[in-house]
Formats: C-alpha cells, sequence, structure tokens
C-alpha cells in the first residue's frame, strides 16, 4: 500500500483540464504503477447515455465528477455493453463470458451455478472482495464471493444511492486488511428514469414547470427516422414506444428528467472519489467507471434499454490508472466492451483471468503501451440478435431474420441509413457477417 | 384536478393528518415524516420507505440546533442511518454553520454491518460556497418560515450535509384545496428546481407548518408534530 498523499495532492497530479484531452492510441511514457498489487475500485451505474456527462461536451448537465475521472484516466467512447439490459449486462461484467454462455440472457434468467464470478474469482487469488450496491444478477447471491455492505438495497436511487455512498465512504475510512481489496460499488441511478416514465405514460401536455422551458434539451437528431429493422427488434420498439404520445415538449422535459437524475449519482460519485482521495488508498487503487446500458433519451421517440441503438447499447467507460499519471486521454477509436471488465480487472490484479473468457484487457491501451487491438465487438440483444460492431461500421443480426442492419458509424453516428440492402455494401455484409459466425462459433453455450 | 407534484400522491393524501392546532415555526419543534415512494395507480402502490425526524431547537446565542434522524429503509437488507447535528443561522434558508453527521448501515437484525460505521464534522466555511447556502434539511425548517408571497431565492444545496447541489431556485408556488385526513385544508406551496434535484414541491398548511415534500419518486409526508404550540 502506498503512502497517504492529501487531497489536494491527489488534484494536482491529475489537473489537467478536458480541453487537454488528447486522441486515444497516443503512447505516453511515464506510467509507473505500484509495485505491489493494486486495489481495484469498480464503480458503475445504471442506465447512463453515452453521452450524458459533461466532460464530453454535453452542455445540458453537469457531472463535475465524471470529469474529474475523465481528467484522471483514459476514456474510451467506443465502448459498447455486452447485453443493453441490467441483469445480463452485470452478469457478463462479472464473469467475462457472453450472456448466451453465462445463461443471463435476459433479465430474471439465472447464472450459471458453476461458472465463477469476479467476487469469487479475485477472493481465492489474494484479494479482499467487497461489495455495495446494485448487483442485480439472478440467483448468484454475492455474498458468495463478497463481504456485502449493502445488497440490491432498493429500486429507487434516489432513495438508497445515499447509503450505498456512505457505505463506501465508510469503507475507505475503516478498512485495514492487509491483503489489497476489490471493491465494486453499484450506483442505481439514472435508473430512476423508468419509473419516471412509467409515471408519465398516457401524459397529456407540455412541460409542467414554465420556469425550465428555457432551459430544455434540444429534440435529438434523430428523433424522427425510418430505417428498417429486423422484426424482433421493430416489434420490440413498437411495444416501447406504444404508451407515450408526448408533445415535442414533453420529450424534451423528459431529456431535462434524466439528466438530473444523472447528476444525482454524479453527486454520489463525488463522495466516493473524495473518500477514496482522502484515504491511504488514494495512490495505489486502480479505478475502472461504467455502465450496464444506456437510455433512449428520446432518440428515436425511444426511453428505456433492450436495443442495439447505440442510446441504448453503447455506454461510458473509463479505467483510471493507480496513482495519477497518465490522465486525461480520450480513446476515439477502439471498440471495447463490458466483457472487458473482467480480463481488465484480472491483469491488474496479476491474476489469471477465468477460463473462455470473452473480452480483452484495456490495461496495454490504458498505460497507452500498444496500439495493436480487435477488430470488433459482439453484444448480444433480446436473446436472438446479435451487434458487431467495428471501428466504422454496426452490423446487426436476428436470428433467422433476413432483414439486417449496417450502419457507417463514422459518416451516420446517429444510425439513420441502414446500408445492408445496398449493393454496394454486399461485400461489407458478407464479412461482417462471417466474423460474426466465427464469433458465435467459439462461444460455449450451455444447452 | 391534483397539482401535478401531488399526483403520484393520489392514493396516500386522504391518510394525512394535518394538525388543526396552531403552530409556531419560529419556536422549538418536533416532525415526523415517513418517506414514501410516490407511484400512481397506474403504475404501482405506493410503498413507505423510510422516515425522517426533525427536532428543532432554539440556542442561547440566536442560532438554531436542527437535530435530524433519516432512516433509509433497505430492501431485504435492513436500513441505512444517518444523523446529524447541524447548527444554523436563524435565516431565511436556515444556513447551516457547522455539523457532524453518523451513518452506519443496520442488518435485519438491526446490527451494525461491519465497515459500514462514519462520522463526518465540518464547517460551511471550509466549503467554499459562493452565495447562499442551505441543506435539504434546514429546508425543512426555512420553507415554514417563508412567507408564502416569498420571492425566490437562489443558493446552493448541501444534501445530507456533503453532496454540492449549486444552482437551486426556492420560489413561491400554487395554492390548493384538498381533502386530507378527513378535512378541507389550504395548502401552500414552494418550489425548489436546481441541479441535481428533480423539482420538490414543499406543501405547507396556513399555519406555515409542512405537511409534504415531494420530489421525483420520494415524498415526505407529515406523521405527527410535537412542540411549537403558541
Amino acid at each position: 500500500m502506498s503512502t497517504r498523499i492529501t487531497r489536494r495532492e491527489f488534484l494536482k497530479g491529475t489537473a489537467l483540464g478536458v480541453s487537454g484531452l488528447a486522441l486515444g492510441g497516443r503512447v505516453f511514457a511515464d506510467v509507473q504503477l505500484p509495485k505491489t498489487k493494486p486495489n481495484l475500485l469498480f464503480i458503475h451505474t445504471d442506465q447512463q447515455h453515452f453521452e450524458a456527462i459533461s466532460g464530453l461536451g454535453n452542455k445540458y448537465l453537469k457531472t463535475p465528477n465524471m470529469d474529474r475521472l475523465m481528467k484522471r484516466g483514459m476514456t474510451f467512447t467506443q465502448s459498447y455493453s455486452a447485453d443493453p439490459v441490467c441483469c445480463p449486462a452485470r452478469a457478463c461484467w462479472f464473469t467475462g463470458r457472453a450472456a448466451s454462455e453465462n445463461g443471463v440472457m435476459t433479465n430474471g434468467l439465472p447464472l450459471d451455478p458453476n461458472m465463477p464470478d469476479l467476487g469469487q474469482w479475485l477472493k481465492t487469488r489474494g484479494y479482499s472482495t467487497f461489495y455495495t450496491g446494485k448487483w442485480h444478477i439472478p440467483r448468484r447471491d454475492n455474498a458468495s464471493g463478497f463481504t456485502v455492505l449493502t445488497s440490491n438495497p432498493s429500486h429507487l436511487g434516489q432513495h438508497t444511492d445515499g447509503v450505498v455512498s456512505r457505505s463506501a465512504q465508510a469503507f475507505f475510512s475503516n478498512y485495514s486488511g492487509d491483503k489489497p481489496f476489490f471493491f465494486s460499488i453499484g450506483l442505481l441511478q439514472p435508473h430512476d428514469c423508468c419509473y419516471w416514465i412509467t409515471s408519465h405514460d398516457h401524459q397529456k401536455g407540455d412541460c409542467p414547470y414554465p420556469s425550465i422551458k428555457d432551459e430544455l434539451p434540444p429534440l435529438p437528431p434523430n428523433f424522427h427516422y425510418n430505417v428498417k429493422e429486423p422484426k424482433v427488434l421493430a416489434e420490440h420498439l413498437a411495444k416501447l414506444r406504444s404508451k407515450r404520445e408526448w408533445t415535442d415538449e414533453f420529450w424534451r422535459y423528459y431529456i431535462w428528467s434524466y439528466y438530473r437524475m444523472v447528476e444525482m449519482a454524479d453527486a454520489q460519485l463525488g463522495r466516493i472519489l473524495d473518500a477514496l482521495e482522502d484515504s491511504k488508498f488514494a495512490n495505489d487503487t486502480l479505478i475502472v467507471f461504467t455502465v450496464d446500458h444506456g437510455d433512449g433519451t428520446a432518440h428515436r421517440k425511444l426511453v428505456t434499454k433492450f436495443f442495439t441503438y447505440d442510446e441504448a447499447i453503447r455506454v461510458p467507460m473509463i479505467v483510471c490508472l493507480p496513482g495519477s499519471s497518465g490522465g486525461g486521454r480520450l480513446d476515439k477509436e477502439h471498440v471495447v466492451s463490458g466483457l472487458d471488465v473482467a480480463p481488465t480487472l484480472c491483469d491488474f490484479a496479476g491474476v489469471e483471468a477465468p477460463p473462455d473468457i470473452r473480452g480483452r484487457s484495456l490495461r496495454p491501451l490504458a498505460e497507452g503501451k500498444s496500439k495493436e487491438w480487435r477488430e470488433f465487438v459482439v453484444s448480444e440483444c433480446l436473446i436472438s440478435g446479435r451487434m458487431l460492431r467495428t471501428p466504422e461500421y454496426k452490423l446487426v443480426a436476428f436470428k433467422d431474420d433476413p432483414v439486417l442492419q449496417l450502419f457507417d458509424m463514422r459518416n451516420d453516428p446517429w444510425e439513420m441509413t441502414n446500408l445492408a440492402e445496398e449493393a454496394r455494401h454486399a461485400g461489407t455484409v458478407a464479412d461482417l457477417r462471417k466474423r460474426l459466425a466465427e464469433w458465435e462459433g467459439r462461444l460455449k453455450v450451455n444447452s | 384536478m391534483l397539482p401535478y407534484s401531488l399526483e403520484l400522491l393520489s392514493d396516500r393524501l386522504k391518510g394525512i393528518h394535518v394538525p388543526a392546532e396552531p403552530f409556531d415555526p419560529n419556536g422549538e419543534w418536533v416532525h415526523d415524516y415517513s418517506i414514501w415512494n410516490s407511484a400512481r395507480a397506474v403504475d404501482a402502490k405506493s410503498e413507505r420507505l423510510g422516515s425522517l425526524k426533525i427536532h428543532r431547537k432554539l440556542m442561547p446565542n440566536g442560532n438554531i440546533r436542527l437535530q435530524v434522524t433519516e432512516i433509509a429503509g433497505l430492501a431485504k437488507s435492513g436500513s441505512g442511518v444517518m444523523k446529524a447535528g447541524v447548527s444554523c443561522k436563524a435565516d431565511d434558508l436556515c444556513t447551516p454553520i457547522q455539523w457532524k453527521t453518523d451513518s452506519d448501515v443496520l442488518d435485519q437484525q438491526g446490527k451494525q454491518v461491519d465497515l459500514t460505521a462514519i462520522s463526518v464534522s465540518r464547517k460551511a466555511d471550509d466549503l467554499k460556497v459562493s452565495g447562499l447556502l442551505s441543506s435539504n434539511w434546514s429546508l425543512f425548517d426555512a420553507v415554514q418560515r417563508l412567507p408564502f408571497d416569498s420571492k425566490t431565492i437562489e443558493f446552493t444545496m448541501l444534501e445530507e450535509l456533503e453532496l454540492v447541489r449549486p444552482g437551486q431556485k426556492l420560489s413561491s408556488g400554487a395554492t390548493a384545496d384538498l381533502e386530507l385526513g378527513g378535512r378541507m385544508v389550504k395548502l401552500h406551496s414552494f418550489e425548489q428546481i436546481g441541479r441535481g434535484i428533480l423539482p420538490i414541491t414543499y406543501w405547507l398548511d396556513e399555519n406555515h407548518r409542512l405537511i409534504i415534500a415531494t420530489g421525483g419518486r420520494r415524498s415526505y409526508l407529515l406523521d405527527s408534530v410535537g412542540g411549537g404550540k403558541k
């Protein structure tokens, strides 16, 4: 363990402004990691849209604490949930295996009892493991792998995220074990938007608060869209839309409210980071921050998740190395996945990853030591759907459905034009389908 | 038709007891609130989530002392308890001056969960917050002393005396005549809008007693009162 540094010293070491963020792939020289095993801090929020961070240029909310993490670490902007809904995404984090392998292919399905989770794995490999907050992996008691401070404390982040962050604050003040720790903290916000939405189903009228009408964010560029979709996806999205016929202004009021919930999560994150920085662990703790899935946030007149458009499936991902070196970098090029969480944490811990893990360690990218990287990531969705994402393209395919989607993500980031049926892209589609088939062929799916 | 901020509480309103007795918000008082998950009938039934007790005391130096206990019930796993002793100015926002908070997590048997206890002592002067300052608990006192037609106040709020929420505005709001606890009651409101919160509406009776504070899915409904009688 390192000696304690003061918060002022810490901030001085990380005080690189957002304007100083550089493009990914830049190799920097002076990353010095502790010689002993670092502590591992895994912080996750729930249902946070990939652009809902002020440090990424979003001027409709303020997230000073997520911005702090950005200034301290490497932010991966092309980061994808392994399966854009709560239970599957989380099971993928903690097993490193695809949802179709670990069994949690949708909310409520049980995790394969024979598959170790990160708590169990690291606990038997030299780490003390702790958990507080949302867990939400069915039929897996996190007490089997973690010392639990709070677990699934409620379905309302507004009510219990404060308890979760206070328990984390207390942990950093009280932990005196001689082993390094792996501490996973699950904040629930901005997931409360789900209840905001159901409370306003069938709502008529405009924003009920006249004083904020000038502050309402604009509608997204793909609020209206017309894209051919696979049947399962189209039917699911139609169902998502069926309950609300909000006015344009009310949609904007939803976005405004959603951003306030992101700010709630950010404030709790601030308490956690303050406590870490004021503790003796400030200088030897790796931080991984990510989100299980995004939220529709009015894109395509959609809310919530369970779909393959970026609004739901793309998520923030920030890796902060122990200590204060090498921060403030933005990686816009490499595609990364929630499946990368487990191998990343194991890599920094200096232990082998669980068997048949599907992700890759982000350590070489976070340390700026490598530009070599995978060509694509695959995410699963709605059980029969797959999304394959390269730095350039996104292919979406559902089992036994002839309708494919191909998007040119560099020139069409809002996914407004499906290129799959254009003859000039037939080769690209065939190539990506081949890669997807190869990826699926490697999975060990338990019947 | 219910005001927007009370629509989510429609199934709870008739159960609220509003004391008929006079109330002196400038005196000493104790208010007990239940914390409810606000829900519409089409959504889910509301559920009790926890409790808040605030005891306001007058200090010899003219300041106010708030003794606060807030308990957040945790599904299947006990509760999160936070206690605070706060010295505040007797000004419009009950500005916190210095405080001590104690927080821990209790399991289902009421036993403290290891590693979760922490005490924090701070002074407002250490925070370097510009402009006016209040706290979420101070506001339960402040709104009771503000005139119903008060001008908008801009301030920074400390939630749980720690989480900084700048850019808050507190404004007088609508009135409503509602049947509460079997009798018609005229309620006056203040509306709080700002960063990091969903709009909070404070509903007070004509004696300036805070009956309901509701924002997002969390609502504080008055259970009982003590002290403060003229």
